[in-house]
């Protein structure tokens, strides 16, 4: 029975919130629409071009390579804190972990990723 | 922490594949001169050495790996599943050949991309550790992005990748939430450390949400009922190699982890997934053969029989559990050895799709290439291509369930199991819904011999007809004698525990 | 060669022959077909005499056990042959004269283009009907007699172009088939009595039984054993009268006579019918300890034999009047079988088939002379054209008819003297002196028709006199000679007597000493009473028909004021209509209505579509939840997970 109240209760608390928002919306907000109010939001500034404006796809490209390669190269933290302790085989480990870094680098280089045109 | 050299054995099947891949995509950057044989060899050479590792594995070694502080094993599971991924990776390596010719894919990325995949899902079904399941479920996810999306002028399989993409990261997120629901329960990642946990009394509700979420994150990744709305849209729109590829391996690698996940993080909360499984393997087997018998293009419709088809394979994992609540872990066997059936019949007959294909003249004079998928596309190809026809025939009969199959064999394996663990009903329910199946697995057979053909300019590949050859072979040979491959997923699932 | 271990040759030998023909025997000129299918029939017969000689050495009979053919459960059926006295006598009378008809059809048949089919067809027939008498056990007994039906049914219905035929053999099939759920419910009953299908095994089984006893286990607990075991020697019986046609059954021998004429000679009197006598045989062991089961035996027995007798007066046809004259021949084995002196039902078996199969090959002799014509009525004279022929048809007349010293009389004599001896008895049911009664009527009347018959074909004027007649095959006639041979001279040198003697030891011994004078006196009573009727039949045949004047007076009386007597008899006292009317059409209506309303309404369109139209317009509306939308399958699976999170902490 706790829980058909809980839903009883729910419901109402439901109706009740959406009815007031919705009276406030209908009834008793003023309405008096202007093109500027209808513009995007430019700190104040008017808008000189549509915000839907489109980018070229090269800057996503270079944009993600950079994130990629930035957020590998936080890896190497760990390994320089405990670089004493890691010792040969953690300078190994870390070793291969650049290695596939590189190819993953020269790869992209060589398949023209960082070509701009 | 460290590792000793010995411990790399359990990976070094995995890392096999690996190498290869990557050697692949150097092989297309770095050297001038590229034929896709070499593609093709150093690729396949490196599944038959990772076959090969495993195979020494399983007859030399033995005993199971556990490497890096138990974060990897490799069992006898391991190697099942291992090998009927590769076993899959290969026949698609043999069917690529047609698709990278003819749509004129980069062999680098292409290969690199599926022996990557295959190497995350052989590492997937080895991992012991919610930290590598993760790493591994998003290594091969993010390969199979990029190959459903490899036809980069195709708009449709542009749009099956991003719908991919957007709607598996949402599914990652739970799968994520719910390892961290788990960890903040029992404080630790390990599967066996999470079961200690769990029986050490630390079962709380957020353990359940937990657990539950990771439910839904493996469901979203095998396409499980009511997680299963991207399958259609991806495997329509994908290649029909990949489509092939993921189609096969990421369920058996995805039920293969699920059931590691069951049997040793969770197994004495077997009351609470188990009737979770129920429904969703009674949702997954109704609503995926209901949705099949609309479809009239032909690889949609094996895509929703796919997702029927793992509602299968989730019949085992829902009946652990007997009706006289003791827990029965080798039930899973039947599930191990479903997919191992299910891997042959659905590679043939997406291959057989492929090698239906036919030119269509494009708009500036080119032509582009159209893997058969309709009804239309196939009508009437018994009398031109009678022998692989009757493969079709073939893999269409072992997918609805018709003897002397693999098909059959897996499915009465499944159902017997059920019914001798007491769930009657779950057995009922799947033995009317694969009735229902063979209406519209028929239906392409009436189609192929009993219509007069509608094209006439398919260009059959001869590289596809060797592995609908090979997969035909194995389909019928698991049909038939049985015997060995069932006692291999036992004794997986026994050495399991 | 060591016989024992190659009887799986015997029937072995047919069945080559009848997959070479039957595969390769349109490719073969027809000569060698006809040596191929006649080669198996001989070794065969010759591989049986050779049983028969190792029987004197072996007296408990010869078995080969060649697999374990059923096995489950506690049911074990063993697939193995045995050869005993009863078997050895089935086997002489199977191959021998199957191999003499072999020989016959080759001249009968040569000129049909199906040719090899037919040859094919016979060679399956001997083989079914070898695994029936040589099977160790009841259920491959049933699988031969299974087969033999399925021959029967192929060879009735051989010109299949003519619709008439296919119906004869479908009656046939059909009717059998009714006799075959007798037969098979008698053997379930006997089975969950015994325990077992073996002859031996169910012999010691039966005699071990406590007849006053209860069945104990099974559906008939609670019964008394001595009710079950007669329900399944009634069952049993009935599944012979559909074989060997008796009344209820014997509707469908007469229609039989559709298939060419060896098939009538070799299946329909000779061979296949007797396939329910040899059952009698076998089962003794049961049937002796049930005289209340001999008895209604003896009575359908006798009715089926006066009823045959009166409807053969009356028929044109002359296969017709020979198929009637079988049935009723039939009778008079089964009521000697009855008697429990099983010797006298086996000799008659044996003299019939060589009688009744020279009866038939002579008539197709006779019928392929007239260019296909049955009517005794057109043909007349015959004696003059065809001298060879008419000798040998008025032996086998004579023989039928029970002139002594032909065969038949023997035969027909130790089976009255057996009936007179059981009425004669003391303390014996006043029924079997009735019985003697009505089979020694039948056999003047055997006599009278098989005298009209013999008249009115080869003696009187021609009915047409330019006829030119057909020429008889050479094979045909040597086959006639044989078996005429072996009709004048089976009975005079002594068969009989050896039969009794030589299969005295298989059969169960009467309940009762058997009283020497009375067998002596019976002897005598039958052999005066029958002779008498014998005379009397023959002497009122020849008076009727020999004049033609008198014939001529007869046929008015037909038509005039005998109409109506005359009328029963020629249309077979109706029996056909009878059936007809109460059950053919019955079930017919039945069939309908299940048709319409069950299979049609209920199954194909409730049923079947109804389930298949339901599942569709399901997933027809399930279909649009599948919108291809990104946002449709992340509201999927966001619902999924709520289900799921919601789910997992209630219950727990």
């Amino acid at each position: 029975m706790v829980w058909a109240q809980v839903a009883i209760y729910l419901l109402i608390v439901t109706c009740l919130g959406l009815g007031m928002s919705y009276t406030g919306y209908f009834f008793l907000a003023p309405s008096r629409p202007r093109a500027l109010k209808q513009e995007a939001y430019e700190c104040g500034v008017p808008q000189m071009a549509g915000s839907r404006e489109r980018f070229s796809v090269r800057f996503y490209l270079i944009a993600i390579m950079f994130i990629l390669f930035d957020i590998e190269t936080v890896f190497l933290i760990p390994w320089a804190v405990l670089y004493k302790q890691l010792g040969v085989p953690g300078l190994v480990e870390i070793g291969i972990f650049f290695a596939v870094l590189g190819f993953g680098l020269a790869y992209l280089w060589r398949r023209g990723g960082l070509e701009w045109d | 922490m460290t590792f000793t050299i010995y411990e790399l054995a359990a990976m070094q099947p995995a890392l096999l594949v690996m190498i290869a891949g990557l050697l692949a995509v150097g092989l297309d950057t770095f050297v001038p001169s590229k034929t896709r044989i070499a593609h093709a060899m150093l690729c396949g050479g490196g599944v038959i050495a990772a076959m090969a590792a495993l195979g020494s594995q399983l007859y030399y070694q033995r005993t199971a790996i556990h490497a890096f502080g138990n974060m990897l094993v490799l069992d006898d599971m391991a190697c099942f599943l291992s090998l009927a991924i590769l076993a899959a990776t290969g026949l698609v390596l043999i069917s690529s050949d047609a698709d990278t010719t003819r749509r004129n894919i980069g062999f680098g990325e292409y290969y690199g991309l599926i022996m990557i995949a295959a190497s995350a899902m052989m590492m997937l079904v080895a991992s012991n550790d919610f930290m590598t399941i993760f790493v591994n479920l998003e290594v091969l996810s993010l390969a199979l992005y990029v190959l459903t999306g490899i036809t980069r002028k195709n708009p449709r399989s542009n749009e099956a990748s991003v719908k991919y993409l957007v709607s598996g990261a949402f599914a990652t997120c739970f799968f994520l939430m719910g390892v961290a629901f788990l960890y903040g329960a029992t404080g630790t990642f390990a599967l066996s450390g999470i079961r200690e946990a769990l029986a050490l009394g630390l079962d709380s509700s957020m353990a359940r949400v937990g657990l539950g979420m990771v439910m839904v994150g493996f469901a979203f990744k095998i396409g499980a009922v009511p997680f299963h709305m991207w399958v259609p849209d991806v495997y329509e729109g994908a290649p029909t190699s990949t489509t092939a590829f993921m189609s096969v391996t990421v369920k058996a690698a995805g039920v293969g982890a699920l059931i590691r996940v069951l049997l040793i993080a969770a197994p004495m909360r077997s009351d609470l997934w188990a009737d979770l499984l129920w429904w969703m393997a009674v949702a997954t087997m109704v609503v995926g053969n209901l949705m099949a018998l609309q479809q009239t293009s032909v690889k949609r419709m094996l895509a929703f029989s796919s997702v029927a088809h793992t509602g299968y394979a989730l019949v085992a994992l829902a009946t652990m559990r007997s009706t006289d609540e003791t827990f029965v872990p080798e039930a899973a066997a039947s599930a191990l050895f479903y997919l191992l059936t299910y891997t042959f019949m659905t590679l043939g007959a997406f291959s057989f799709l492929i090698y239906m294909g036919h030119e269509l003249p494009g708009k500036d004079g080119t032509s582009e290439w159209q893997d058969a998928e309709t009804l239309s596309d196939l009508a009437g190809m018994a009398d031109r291509r009678p022998w692989a026809a009757a493969m079709m025939g073939l893999f269409l009969l072992s997918l609805g369930g018709i003897p002397p199959t693999a098909g059959f064999l897996g499915k009465f394996y499944l159902f017997a199991g059920a019914i001798e663990r007491g769930h009657v009903t779950i057995a009922v329910i799947g033995v009317m819904a694969s009735l229902v199946s063979l209406y519209y697995y028929l239906r392409v057979i009436v189609w192929m011999y009993m219509k007069e053909p509608m094209i006439a300019d398919e260009k059959p590949h001869p590289s596809v007809a060797v592995v609908i050859a090979l997969a035909g072979l194995a389909t019928l040979l698991i049909g038939v004698m049985p015997g060995a491959f069932i006692a291999a997923a036992e004794h997986s699932i026994a050495v399991l525990r | 060669m060591e016989i024992e271990s190659s009887l799986y040759l015997i029937p072995l030998l047919p069945l080559v022959g009848f997959l070479v023909n039957g595969l390769l025997g349109n490719q073969l000129p027809k000569w060698l077909v006809a040596v191929i299918a006649c080669t198996g029939p001989f070794i065969a017969f010759l591989l049986s005499v050779q049983a028969l000689q190792a029987l004197a050495t072996h007296p408990e009979g010869l078995h080969q056990a060649m697999f374990s053919w059923i096995s489950t459960g506690t049911l074990n059926v063993p697939f193995g042959l045995q050869v005993d006295a009863l078997t050895a006598i089935m086997l002489m009378n199977v191959t021998g004269i199957g191999t003499a008809i072999h020989l016959y059809s080759y001249g009968y048949m040569h000129a049909d283009p199906s040719f090899s089919r037919f040859m094919a067809y016979l060679n399956l027939f001997l083989a079914a009907m070898l695994m029936l008498v040589m099977g160790d056990n009841l259920l491959l007994l049933f699988v031969g007699w299974e087969g033999v039906g399925l021959c029967s049914y192929l060879l009735i219905g051989f010109w299949y172009q003519d619709f008439a035929n296919v119906d004869a053999g479908r009656k046939a099939f059909i009717v059998n088939r009714i006799g075959d759920f007798a037969f098979l419910i008698g053997a379930f009953t006997l089975y969950s009595l015994t325990g077992t299908l073996e002859w031996h095994g169910m012999e010691q089984a039966v005699a071990a039984l406590d007849l006053n006893a209860m069945v104990v286990s099974g559906p008939m607990t609670g019964m008394p054993i001595m009710v079950a075991l007669m329900i399944a020697g009634l069952c049993l019986f009935g599944g012979a009268t559909g074989k060997s046609a008796q009344i209820p059954l014997y509707v469908w021998l007469p229609d039989a006579m559709a298939g060419p004429t060896p098939v009538s000679a070799l299946i329909h009197a000779a061979t296949m019918v007797t396939a329910g006598i040899y059952l009698l045989g076998r089962m003794d062991f049961l049937f002796v300890l049930l005289p209340a089961v001999m008895g209604v035996i003896a009575l359908v027995a006798a009715c089926t034999a006066l009823l045959s007798g009166l409807i053969a007066i009356a028929q044109n046809d002359i296969k017709k009047v020979l198929a009637y004259s079988t049935v009723s021949q039939l009778g008079f084995m089964f009521a000697g079988m009855a008697t429990g002196f099983f010797h006298t039902g086996l000799f008659h078996v044996v003299t019939h088939a060589f009688f009744k199969a020279l009866l038939f090959l002579g008539a197709g002799a006779v019928i392929v002379a007239m260019h296909h014509e049955q009517d005794i009525r057109k043909m007349g004279g015959l004696w003059k054209d065809l001298k060879g022929v008419s000798i040998l048809f008025i032996i086998g007349s004579l023989a039928l008819a029970g002139v002594p010293p032909f065969a038949g009389f023997y035969s027909k004599d130790a089976i009255l003297a057996a009936v007179y001896y059981q009425a004669a008895s003391p303390g014996a049911s006043p029924e079997w002196m009735v019985i003697f009664g009505m089979l020694v009527f039948t056999a003047g009347l055997t006599a009278f028709y098989t005298t009209r018959l013999v008249v009115l074909t080869f003696f009187g004027k021609p009915a047409d006199e330019h006829r030119h007649l057909h020429e008889v095959h050479w094979t045909m006639m040597a086959v006639l000679a044989f078996l005429a041979a072996l009709s004048a001279l089976a009975g005079v040198l002594g068969l009989g007597t050896w039969l009794d003697t030589f299969t005295h030891h298989v059969w169960s011994p009467p309940a009762v000493e058997v009283n020497e004078a009375l067998e002596h006196t019976a002897h005598y009573v039958a052999m005066g009473s029958s002779t008498a009727v014998v005379v009397l039949g023959i002497g009122a045949g020849l008076f009727l028909y020999l004049s033609e004047s008198r014939r001529e007076a007869l046929d008015r009386w037909t038509k005039g004021s005998g109409a109506r007597v005359y009328g029963m008899a020629s249309h077979k006292f109706f029996v056909d209509e009878f059936y007809e009317a109460f059950i053919v059409n019955p079930i017919g209506w039945l069939a309908k209505l299940l048709w319409g309303v069950v299979d049609r309404i209920v199954i194909d369109s409730g049923i079947v579509e109804g389930s298949a139209l339901s599942v569709s317009g399901f997933s027809a509306a399930l279909r649009h939840t599948q919108v291809g939308a990104v946002s449709a399958a992340t509201t999927s699976t966001l619902v999924g997970v709520i289900v799921v999170v919601l789910w997992l902490v209630l219950h727990g």
